[in-house]
C-alpha cells in the first residue's frame, strides 16, 4: 500500500533532488496526468516521473522534470500493471 | 528532520531506490563511426596483404605490420563498441517491433569483428562491412531516413549505406 523509495539522479530536479525520499501510495484507480508515479519499467528499472498522458486503459507516459530526463519516447508507454503507486509526499534533503 | 529520520532508516534497512533516470541527452546516434571502421578493417586488410606479397620484410616493413594489427584490432573493437551503442542506448522496443532480426544482425556483427581481430582476410573483412551496412540501412529505416548505396570516395573503395538527406 504505501512505499517509501530514495530518489537517485537528477531528472526530476527541481521538484526531487538525488537524496530526496519519497511516499507513495498504491493506485487502485487510473493515474492522473500531472501526478508523480514510482513505475517498474522494464528495461530502466524502477522510476519516479510525471505523468504527462493516460489512455483509456490507464496505460500511460512519462517525462522528467527537465532536459536531462530519458524522453517519453524513450521511456515508452507504461502499463497500468507497471505502476508501483503516486507520489503522496515529497521528503527533501533540505 | 524526517529527512534525517528516512535517511537514518535508510542506512539501517535500506529503502529501495526509485531512478530519476537521466541519460546525457546529446541523442546523437549515427552509424557513420562503425562504417568507417569497418572500411578501415578491409583497408588495412589490403595493406597487410601488400606487405605479404613482398619476397622478405624490411625492419620497417615489419613495424608496418606491426602497426597495422594494433590498428586492425582498434577498429574492430571500435566497430563493436558503435553498434552496442546504438543497439543499447538508441534501439527500443517500438524499432525492435519493426526490425525483424537486429539482434540477430547485431551478434553476427560482433562474431564478425572478432573473427577479423583473429585473422587478416579480406574477405572477413569485406563481410564484416556488409554486415555493418545492413545495420546502418535498418536503422536509418528505423529513424524514417531513405539511404542510398554509394561507393566511398577513398581506398578500399567499397560500397556504403549513406542517409540520403535533402
Amino acid at each position: 500500500m504505501l512505499g517509501i523509495y530514495r530518489v537517485q539522479g537528477d531528472s526530476m530536479v527541481p521538484v526531487l533532488s538525488d537524496g530526496d525520499f519519497v511516499l507513495t501510495l498504491r493506485l487502485f484507480r487510473a493515474a492522473k496526468v500531472g501526478e508523480l508515479v514510482v513505475v517498474k519499467h522494464k528495461a530502466l528499472g524502477v522510476l519516479v516521473k510525471r505523468v504527462v498522458a493516460v489512455d483509456g486503459n490507464g496505460s500511460i507516459l512519462l517525462r522528467g522534470e527537465n532536459t536531462q530526463s530519458s524522453s517519453i519516447e524513450d521511456m515508452g508507454r507504461i502499463e497500468r500493471a507497471q505502476i508501483k503507486g503516486r507520489v503522496l509526499r515529497c521528503i527533501r534533503r533540505s | 528532520m524526517l529527512h534525517k529520520i528516512l535517511t537514518s532508516l535508510d542506512e539501517s534497512i535500506g529503502f529501495p531506490s526509485a531512478s530519476a533516470h537521466c541519460d546525457v541527452p546529446c541523442g546523437i546516434y549515427d552509424p557513420s563511426a562503425a562504417q568507417v571502421a569497418a572500411l578501415t578493417v578491409v583497408r588495412i586488410a589490403d595493406l597487410i596483404a601488400e606487405l605479404g606479397a613482398k619476397d622478405s620484410l624490411t625492419m620497417a616493413d615489419q613495424v608496418r605490420v606491426a602497426r597495422l594489427a594494433s590498428q586492425k584490432e582498434t577498429h574492430c573493437g571500435r566497430v563493436k563498441d558503435e553498434i552496442v551503442i546504438i543497439w543499447g542506448d538508441f534501439l527500443k522496443a517500438p524499432q525492435f517491433e519493426n526490425w525483424g532480426g537486429c539482434h540477430d544482425l547485431v551478434h553476427r556483427i560482433l562474431m564478425a569483428g572478432s573473427k577479423c581481430r583473429q585473422g587478416v582476410s579480406r574477405d572477413d573483412a569485406m563481410a564484416l562491412l556488409g554486415l555493418v551496412n545492413e545495420f546502418a540501412e535498418g536503422f536509418w529505416k528505423a529513424k524514417g531516413v531513405a539511404t542510398f548505396t554509394a561507393t566511398c570516395p577513398y581506398a578500399p573503395a567499397e560500397s556504403v549505406v549513406y542517409p540520403k538527406l535533402d
